[in-house]
């Protein structure tokens, strides 16, 4: 009897144990993430939107482009390497990567469809200028690039050849145009620290942005330019950012978090870069003098002094980016600087040097007195002087050689790169990118065929060894 | 949780049924065990099998136990002995009332054939019936290894592992890798149980894991004296008890219980001293400086901008005066300068490795005392282990003090509780190293060799200096030094850890019936880790001064509760039957706040900081798992097991939660069927074959969208922009993308196995063979970010290990007085992904550089780098527009051969790199051996370890920065003329294999240029720093020495003492010219292994210590 009481108890304890646990594996904290949100809404993706924008403008590896444009020059670690371009798939796999992943196209298609779904057309055409923006960046750096099949879960997306994607993203900037002109929708209200919600700021930033692609897209295979892009160039330019005031700028504060990120870069990797000696000899060409100490320090003989692209000259000066530093994405003195280029490449050198010398009037520089290639020249080195730290100075060096760089004294090329690797991730993930070896064999940039000749005739140094067209 | 407690009731309930139907009615079983030569053998194992009663013997060799006369009907039964070394022995017996005396004289065998193995969940069994490879390492050789991490313990203890020592600093983790990885993601650590209980082994990194400070394994928790024995259940099959989580093998550990007899009592102390074990080679010839001249600077507040490398002038008075002159600084500046630096006129030089280091020492001492009767025994032991690290200062320490009590008492002859409660205080003091400008080996290793770091404090300022910034004034108490100088580091950084920790577990051993009994275990395990890492004012890695506060609080709880039934049904025919349930609940938390910008210098405290962040998280996963298993022995020689375990558990995603793990084995001891034949050559000859599932499932919430703050940051990644901004909460969507399908990763695995014994003892020989496959990968496949993520946590891939296993043991020696044993390990282990789905290649394991990769056709973890341009006979090979292998055809030279350069593309003599990434090595060896040796002499025991591993190889990173900086040795060669390629005529040669190509021959310049770009860490060629990271070491050598002679006792008042010497880790032989070839940057928190970027070093030890017993 005893045994079988046993056995029940025993039983009885195992079926409790057994059944009482249905829900162990359910429940909050195990089927939910109590540590994430799981929804997000397009406010809060516009925040996250606006901080990876600038902030790819300030950290690696759009570095590389004020270093291959030598306005810094990199001398010590992996700048030095990078200056002499042994830059490689992954030295731009995570600029690829953000091109279409979180706070990229992801995220600005996301909040373009809530935009959409509320009839906030102010908000979309916002968003489609950051499409814009970015995609344009990516095809001025890479080339062909995922653009039309980009964000299939399913499929792995095509190159779009260059001129397609800029195709498109003069489409999404029109769409802009529209959206922003129609006069519906709120806007991202607070949420918009570029320009307060204001429409009509990026409007104009809008037109900028068009006309910056039209004057990258202007030049032919053959090395001239397409009188009617230049024109639409240039009619852009006319509706594009009419003043400083309407400069589309990073944004920083004191605030930790807030930092310029070249200021946290200088104190991280002391050591690592140096004023590029040709941006200094520039700008001192350019009579601009006023830029020099707000873009470095004197040395210790009371001096503003540059080095070399691949290393440290003697008694360099130090940048004098602030934690608060601000840097232009679109400007105003981009915008003239397209305008007179369009001007002067059209016939106008008249219009070209009022456009210049009026832009050089804002900023307390003397009036120039220059002609031909003199006013290209002065009309070039005005924006690679005012677009300091940014991409621009390195599209416009591979589309007209200038300035005339020599290349690094240790150059692992004998030329500078056309353009970047596609990231490692998209290469061994995406059989439509081509091999590494096929990419280093063919580092021409449709876009940009190589320059002979600098605007001054000289032969250019950086550009005339340079494989194919 | 309140079923659990409501379970916990309705068992203890159960309990109180049992006691009040015990009888009292006894018959009584004694007797005495003894060996061949009359001495009394003590916890010896005496019992009657079928009816699971039994007693252990004492220090005399006296049993004693009971049946009561409700069992004892008069029916024959086996009494049985056995004990570890000893052949068993058993007698039938009648159970009548009254006193039966049976003795037992055992005779050795070495082979542990009938040992009880522990086979998990709560399964036991013996050796010969095994069907897969159990190894079982024994608590004396855990202790006798002197090392105070379990985990280290283990090096050269068994076949196919790989036991790594993150480096030598206190407190230090251990990692341990059965069999090769299974998986792309995770620690790559086994299930650690301990008395039936999962414990956790996690390594937490406050910082990145290749920088910051080290971090224990938690494992390290467990004082080894504590331990009984330890099994590793290394394949599927031994591994698949325990389900989901056994993909990487279980350890199982047995604690100490006490003994029934006298209370013994036994203080067993050592001290050991510890120092590195190696010096790291550098230059004193030249100094601070670039290209020549010097870059040393003098002005108060001025930053060496030229003197970040050591490519300066010779380290003579003329040659360093000349290194000043230029536009600026005549001859008489020259000689100023260098009188302020050298007042003596003479340049001292430091050895910036050696200078860190001191002797270390640690003091280890156990005091236990444990006992019992025939119905109770009890264990209760206290430790402490104090350990003050070779680093200069007493700022690297590691304090563990643990107690432990187990006990267990007999309710009745049916019912037995026991306890086991452990608690554990750890406190710890680290050092910053790794990757890491404050770290102490990057700061000092890349110190010009003429300046002093010694003096880290300005004599004016009585701030921070460095050799970046060596003359610091008061306005730059917020101004990093570059590199921190790691006197500093030492002396004002701080870094600990506090630790408190509870673990234990209540067992209940209910025997309703002769053929059935239930156990039920539960069981808990908490900690709270709290950790503090403070930079003061002027450290480089946050100048203003930052604080990092972490909390880690992991709470499991465990259940685990089991039937067994077994009947012999008649002697050629047993069978037992086993059904289980296992709960269990993990819980994982963790806060980290961080404070920058101190407000004042101190107090390192979160309310001394201008902007604190913090943020927390919780991992949480609940299993719920049922299990059986169904035995056969059959005519005592065909030893049948299949069982099956159904896990569930909360990381899958809703409707596919629950998952299968089948295994089977069988044992055929099939020298009782050659019937005598050969028995004078063979003992013993058993055949195993084994099959097994084991699983591993996803991190949690790996199938549900996580939106985040996300952070861009500069290139040195400390400052970052976040998506909070300008006050507004910014989120980004996930770059991983959700999945809900997940399944567990699964793998399969056959093992084939023989044991023989030979020569009545002499030798034993177990040879295995296993292959298996794990299937459903999980990893974060890359995506295309084209699509908008760039990770899925996929089923993606396939990995098969496999491997073969020999141990031979051999006894020369077995007299009395007179022994030696031998014992020889050898295994290896081939580990190759076999595919990827969706993916050429995926970067696997952190704490590196993003080298370790995972790719169809290598092992997990190859290291990926690029190379310069060769001969790749059969590749595609033309870079730059030249066709290499068209080259090396023409020319005939061999495949591999280096292709150097007629400036075509760089620079003329040189070699160019290819940029197509490749295998270059993994950290996987060829073989692993090692090679046990002990000789006893009477009382005199000597013993050795060698511990070998051949091939795998390491990335030497620091050497290759070291060049880059002009301060390792091999740069004293710069400004020399070499070509690459063996030496010819006068000139040397610099790269001395095959060299071909346009450019070969030609004479270069070896200099600064050349370690800077090319032929330094921070160029491009990361393969000319993949070197073989082979060893043998010398682990363990030790003498003792056992007192008990009568005096002993009349004089102490104690039964015996040992005394022992030992050394650890003497004597390392390898090629590998890094730190050490078993440093392991990351430590346990990353299966990678083979990372070498300014690790601290390892030890060498030696030990003293002595045991008093009574």
């Amino acid at each position: 009897m005893r045994r079988i009481f046993n056995v029940g108890v025993a039983a009885l304890l195992l079926a409790a144990t057994v059944s009482g646990c249905s829900d162990f594996l359910k429940g909050n904290a195990l089927t939910t993430n109590p540590n994430s949100p799981s929804t997000v809404t397009a406010d809060q993706l516009f925040t996250g939107v606006q901080v990876a924008n600038q902030a790819r403008y300030e950290t690696y590896p759009y570095q590389l482009f004020p270093l291959w444009s030598q306005q810094i020059s990199g001398v010590a670690r992996q700048w030095i390497t990078l200056a002499d371009f042994g830059n490689d798939e992954f030295t731009s796999d995570g600029a690829f990567s953000a091109i279409f992943t979180t706070g990229g196209l992801v995220d600005i298609r996301a909040i373009q469809d809530t935009a959409r779904a509320h009839s906030n057309r102010k908000f979309l055409g916002i968003a489609r200028i950051y499409e814009a923006l970015i995609v344009g960046d990516a095809a001025d750096i890479w080339g062909d690039i995922p653009y039309a099949g980009a964000l299939s879960a399913t499929t792995k997306a095509v190159l779009d050849p260059q001129a397609q994607a800029f195709g498109r993203v003069q489409q999404a900037l029109d769409s802009a145009v529209l959206d922003l002109a129609s006069g519906s929708g709120v806007g991202p209200i607070s949420r918009d620290f570029v320009y307060g919600n204001d429409g009509t700021k990026y409007l104009a930033a809008a037109h900028t942005l068009k006309a910056r692609y039209y004057m990258h897209t202007s030049k032919k295979a053959d090395g001239t330019y397409d009188a009617a892009v230049l024109a639409n160039a240039k009619a852009q330019a006319l509706l594009g950012i009419s003043s400083e005031a309407g400069d589309w700028m990073t944004l920083h504060s004191g605030a930790t978090g807030e930092e310029n990120l070249l200021f946290g870069f200088l104190i991280d990797r002391a050591g690592d870069i140096d004023p590029g000696a040709v941006l200094v000899n520039e700008i001192n060409a350019a009579g601009a003098t006023q830029l020099l100490p707000q873009y470095f320090t004197t040395n210790s003989v009371g001096a503003y002094q540059g080095s070399p692209p691949d290393r440290s000259g003697s008694n360099p000066s130090a940048f004098a980016v602030k934690i608060d530093t601000r840097f232009g994405i679109i400007t105003f003195a981009e915008n003239q600087m397209i305008l007179a280029e369009a001007q002067f490449r059209l016939g106008d050198a008249a219009g070209a040097l009022t456009t210049l010398n009026a832009y050089r009037a804002t900023q307390g520089e003397a009036a120039l007195a220059v002609a031909g290639s003199g006013l290209l020249t002065a009309i070039l080195r005005e924006k690679y002087i005012h677009l300091f730290y940014g991409p621009q100075p390195y599209f416009d060096y591979l589309r007209t050689c200038y300035p005339n760089l020599a290349l690094p004294l240790a150059s692992k090329l004998p030329f500078i790169p056309a353009r970047l690797f596609y990231g490692y991730t998209e290469r061994i993930t995406n059989t439509n990118i081509p091999s590494v070896s096929t990419q280093s064999s063919h580092p021409a940039n449709a876009n940009y065929p190589k320059n002979l000749v600098d605007p001054t005739g000289a032969s250019c140094l950086g550009q005339r060894n340079r494989p194919g067209t | 949780m309140k079923r659990f407690a409501v379970r916990a009731v309705l068992i203890a309930g159960a309990v109180g049924i049992s006691v009040a139907c015990a009888t009292a009615q006894e018959v009584v079983i004694t007797g005495r065990v003894t060996n061949e030569a009359g001495l009394p053998l003590g916890s010896a194992s005496v019992l009657i099998e079928q009816m699971r009663l039994g007693a252990q013997t004492n220090d005399a060799g006296v049993y004693r136990f009971t049946v009561p006369t409700a069992r004892a009907q008069g029916q024959s039964v086996t009494l049985s002995t056995r004990l570890i070394g000893y052949r068993p022995n058993s007698a039938p017996i009648t159970l009548q009332p009254g006193t039966i005396t049976h003795d037992f004289v055992l005779t050795t065998a070495q082979l542990i054939l009938q040992q009880v193995v522990i086979t998990g969940a709560g399964t036991i069994t013996t050796s010969e019936k095994l069907g897969n490879k159990i190894d079982m390492v024994q608590g004396t050789d855990i202790a006798n290894s002197h090392e105070t991490n379990v985990v280290e313990a283990l090096a050269g203890k068994a076949p196919n592992i790989i036991v790594t020592s993150q480096s030598g600093d206190p407190g230090a983790s251990s990692s341990i890798m059965i069999r090769g990885i299974k998986s792309f993601s995770g620690d790559g650590q086994p299930l650690f149980v301990v008395d039936g209980v999962p414990l956790d082994n996690s390594t937490i990194n406050v910082d990145a894991n290749n920088a910051g400070v080290v971090a224990p394994n938690r494992m390290s928790d467990i004082n080894p004296d504590d331990i009984e024995s330890i099994n590793i259940l290394k394949g599927a099959a031994a591994a698949a008890i325990y389900g989901a989580r056994a993909a990487q093998g279980v350890v199982l550990i047995t604690t100490k219980s006490g003994k029934p007899g006298q209370t013994r009592y036994s203080l067993r102390s050592s001290y050991s001293m510890d120092d590195v074990n190696k010096r790291y080679p550098l230059q004193t010839k030249f100094g601070q400086g670039t290209g020549g001249l010097s870059g040393a600077c003098f002005g108060i507040d001025q930053v060496c901008t030229r003197g970040k490398f050591s490519y300066g002038p010779e380290l003579t008075p003329a040659a360093y005066k000349a290194g000043f002159l230029s536009s600026s600084c005549n001859a008489a500046c020259a000689d100023a300068r260098f009188a302020q630096l050298f007042p003596s006129g003479l340049i001292p030089t430091y050895d910036h490795f050696a200078e860190l280091f001191e002797q270390g020492h640690e003091f280890n001492s156990t005091l236990s005392v444990s006992g019992g009767d025939d119905r109770r025994t009890f264990y209760l032991s206290a430790a402490r282990d104090a350990h003050n690290g070779y680093i200069v200062g007493n700022n690297d320490n590691y304090n563990r003090s643990t107690l432990r009590l187990k006990a267990t008492q007999k309710l009745s002859d049916r019912f037995q509780v026991g306890g086991n409660l452990a608690y554990v205080d750890t406190r710890g003091s680290f050092i910053q190293r790794g990757n890491n400008v404050s770290g102490i080996m990057l700061g000092s290793l890349r110190t010009p060799p003429e300046f002093n770091n010694q003096n880290f404090l300005d004599p004016t300022s009585h701030l921070h200096r460095s050799y970046r910034f060596p003359n610091p004034s008061a306005a730059t108490v917020r101004n990093g030094r570059g590199y921190d100088n790691p006197f500093f580091v030492i002396n004002e950084e701080t870094a600990t850890s506090s630790l408190s920790r509870v673990f234990g577990n209540v067992d209940l051993d209910y025997q309703p019936m002769d053929w059935l009994t239930f156990k039920y275990t539960g069981g808990g395990d908490y900690y709270s880790d709290e950790r503090l890492e403070a930079f003061p004012l002027t450290n480089s890695t946050l100048p203003s001064g930052a604080l990092n506060r972490a909390n880690f609080v992991n709470y499991v709880l465990d259940h685990n509760l089991l039937a067994i039934a077994q009947k012999t049904f008649n002697p050629n025919f047993a069978s037992s039957v086993t059904v289980g349930q296992n709960l269990n609940s993990t819980r994982f938390r963790q806060i980290y706040a961080s404070g920058t910008n101190l407000l004042a210098p101190e107090p390192f405290k979160l309310s001394n900081a201008v902007t604190i962040v913090a943020n927390d998280g919780e991992q949480n996963v609940h299993r719920e798992s049922y299990f059986g298993q169904l035995t056969f022995d059959l005519f005592s020689q065909l030893y049948l097991t299949g069982a099956v375990r159904q896990d569930g558990s909360s990381a899958f995603a809703q409707n596919n939660r629950r998952h299968w793990y089948p295994k089977a084995s069988a044992a055929w001891t099939f020298s009782d069927a050659l019937h005598g034949r050969w028995s004078d050559k063979l003992d013993f000859a058993k055949a195993r074959v084994a099959y097994g599932v084991t699983g591993k499932e996803p991190a949690p919430y790996s199938t549900i969208p996580a939106y985040g703050v996300n952070l861009f940051c500069d290139y040195g990644g400390v400052y970052c922009n976040r998506t909070v901004f300008q006050g507004q909460g910014g989120l980004l969507s996930p770059t991983t993308r959700p999945n809900d399908k997940l399944r567990p990763e699964r793998t399969r695995e056959n093992e084939y196995g023989l044991d023989f014994g030979f020569w009545r003892g002499f030798a034993d020989l177990s040879l295995t063979y296993y292959d298996s496959k794990s299937d459903d990968v999980i990893f974060g496949l890359p995506l295309s970010p084209s699509s908008g993520y760039t990770l899925q946590v996929q089923n993606a891939a396939t990995i098969t290990n496999k491997g073969t296993e020999v141990t031979l043991n051999l006894h020369p020696l077995r007299r009395t007085a007179l022994g030696w044993d031998l014992s020889l390990l050898w295994s290896r282990n081939r580990n190759r992904v076999q595919s990827i789905t969706g993916a050429e290649e995926v970067v696997v394991g952190s704490g590196n550089f993003g080298q370790s990769v995972a790719k169809p056709g290598y092992p997990v973890g190859s290291i990926e780098e690029f190379d310069f341009a060769r001969c790749r006979y059969g590749e595609a090979n033309v870079i730059n527009g030249v066709d290499i292998n068209a080259y090396c055809t023409a020319h005939k030279a061999p495949q591999g051969a280096l292709y150097i350069d007629d400036g075509s593309v760089g620079e003329a003599g040189f070699p160019f790199v290819d940029y197509t990434p490749r295998i270059v090595g993994s950290w996987e060896p060829k073989w692993q051996g090692s090679i046990r040796n002990a000789f006893r002499f009477g009382k005199i025991q000597v013993s050795g370890l060698l511990d070998i591993k051949k091939g795998g190889q390491a990335w030497d990173g620091t050497r290759g920065a070291l060049y880059s900086y002009g301060t390792h040795k091999d740069t004293e060669i710069r400004g020399g003329t070499f070509a690459f390629g063996p030496s010819a005529g006068s000139t040397k040669g610099y790269y001395t294999n095959s060299v071909t190509g346009p450019g070969a021959g030609t004479a270069v310049v070896i200099d600064q240029g050349w370690f800077q770009d090319l032929g330094g860490a921070f160029g491009d060629n990361g393969a000319q720093f993949v070197e073989d990271a082979g060893y043998v070491k010398l682990r363990e050598i030790s003498v003792a020495y056992t007192l008990d002679r009568p005096f002993v006792k009349r004089l102490l008042g104690l039964s015996s003492v040992d005394l022992r010497v030992a050394g650890r880790n003497l004597k390392t032989w390898t090629n590998y010219q890094g730190i050490d070839p078993e440093s392991n940057l990351a430590g346990a928190s990353g299966f990678i292994q083979g990372f070498d970027w300014f690790n601290n070093p390892q030890t060498r030890s030696v030990v003293i210590s002595i045991g008093l017993n009574r």
